[in-house]
């Protein structure tokens, strides 16, 4: 044997030295421990192969503890590596409502964009987008009461159309659908109940606290049989009843009960009574 | 179907579980190399993190008819590379490997005064150069062939063969200046 098949000898059996799974080819080879003796340099080469040998049996291979799942993971999500279904519990933010710590990311929503709230990180659920649809609904209704109400700065509630007294028609027909919008409803309640009592009394002077004026119209709406005629109604109020009229005549309590009886409390046919 | 590759696919689907269970898996290999080769830790963790993201990023380039650890190591050994170009261009460095091997060693030293041949072993391998424990590592405790080195490594064969050859040598001669002997019942245990 010479000197390079010993050190191929030697090189071979460190070359089956594996660690993990405990593989080891002890070289025991008489010719090669006899070559090593009688040889200097491959004495050299024997000596270091068995240090390294036995250092390699008893290694334990350090793997130091190290986390860095939330750290990859987050990263993940921001490149959109992670698809949101099973893991977003909402929606998906862009700009706002990110999750707390991701760098913010420039372009609009995506299927892979970190998800709005989710279970296990730290999520804010900041405005994300499903609020900004609320907020604008809230703000354009708001806006449409708003205007609907400075029409007649002072009253409660308005109808773009007064119904015209002179019409044929079924009260219901000549009501503004809009009733519902008005707020004081207990209000107007008292009013049409005084209202009505006027009119079934065919009186046009104060009643309930306030004067009820009702005009010439009660044939036409074919409530004359019921109430009888109406001529001592129209016009013929005293002059404190003008002073009252003033206050009823825009929009009158007897519009308003008109309007809450026909189209809320009272189906049209009953009107006939 | 292997659980390696039922386990990528599920991340590839973007199964957040799956990549958890996958990072449980493998974070530790990929750490563990990058520690190697960088020395510091938190560089080497910096790295890692970055070559994992990759890793997820490429999942669908792995060849799944292939063992997964070489590739894995593939990339985590290119981040570390260009990791320490980087650091070679910063002005009055340290020699981070020396460092840690010098930390390791007072820390062991604390915690017991005889260490024994398998923690010079680790020591000794700390002060190797770079190139020659990054080799010495995946051959001896990855268990990677000398053609999975290469190309982890982007090297020839032969290449790998002269550095394992060559970190052998060293580690034996620094395990020699300390005065640690082969035991031989260490051998004989086994
Ligand atoms: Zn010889």
């Amino acid at each position: 044997m010479n000197c390079q098949e010993v050190k191929e000898q030697l090189d071979a059996a460190l070359d089956d030295q594996r660690v993990v799974s405990g593989q080891f080819d002890v070289v025991r080879d008489a010719d090669v421990v006899a070559h090593a003796e009688s040889c200097p340099d491959c004495r050299v080469l024997y000596d270091e192969y068995l240090l390294i040998e036995s250092a390699l049996a008893v290694w334990v291979p350090r793997r130091p503890a190290v986390d860095l799942t939330d750290r990859v993971i987050e990263a993940a999500r921001r490149e959109g590596l992670i698809s949101s279904t099973g893991s977003a519990v909402f929606g998906k933010v862009d700009e706002v409502g990110k999750v707390d710590g991701a760098v913010p990311r420039a372009g609009r929503l995506t299927s892979g964009d970190e998800p709005f709230f989710l279970a296990g990180t730290q999520a804010t659920p900041a405005a994300g987008r499903s609020v900004w649809p609320t907020i604008v609904t809230v703000a354009l209704v708001l806006a449409a009461v708003a205007i609907v109400f400075q029409e007649k700065p002072g009253t409660i509630a308005h109808r773009e159309k007064t119904p015209q007294l002179s019409v044929p028609d079924s009260p219901p027909g000549l009501l503004d659908p809009r009733q519902d919008q008005v707020a004081d409803i207990g209000h107007l309640v008292a009013d049409a109940q005084s209202a009505w009592r006027g009119i079934a009394n065919r009186v046009s002077h104060q009643a309930s606290g306030f004067s009820v004026f009702v005009p010439n119209f009660t044939s036409e709406l074919g409530i004359a049989d019921v109430i009888g005629s109406a001529d001592d109604n129209s016009g013929s109020a005293s002059p404190d009843d003008d002073a009252q009229r003033q206050e009823t005549s825009q929009p009158s309590a007897v519009d308003k009960a008109f309007e809450f009886l026909f189209d809320k409390a009272e189906p049209a046919g009953t009107l006939t009574i | 179907m292997t659980e390696d590759v039922q386990l990528v696919q599920q991340c590839l689907s973007g199964n957040e579980l799956s990549m958890r269970a996958f990072l449980s898996k493998y974070q530790g290999l990929v750490f563990s190399i990058c520690l190697r080769m960088l020395g510091h830790r938190e560089d080497a963790e910096d790295v890692a993190q970055d070559a994992l993201v990759r890793v997820f990023r490429n999942l669908d380039k792995w060849d799944q008819q292939r063992p997964i650890k070489p590739w894995l190591l593939t990339i985590a050994a290119n981040r570390c590379r260009t990791a320490l170009e980087k650091r070679s261009k910063l002005p009055a460095q340290n020699d981070l490997a020396i460092d840690l091997a010098a930390e390791r060693r007072e820390h062991s030293r604390h915690e017991q005064d005889q260490l024994d041949i398998g923690e010079e072993l680790e020591l000794a391998l700390g002060e190797l150069r770079e190139d020659y424990r990054t080799c010495f590592v995946m051959y001896h405790q990855e268990e990677l062939s000398y053609q999975e080195i290469g190309e982890v490594l982007g090297c020839p064969q032969g290449t790998i063969k002269t550095w394992l050859h060559r970190a052998r040598a060293q580690l034996a001669k620094r395990l020699q200046e300390r005065g640690v002997v082969a035991d031989p019942s260490a051998l004989e245990a086994t």
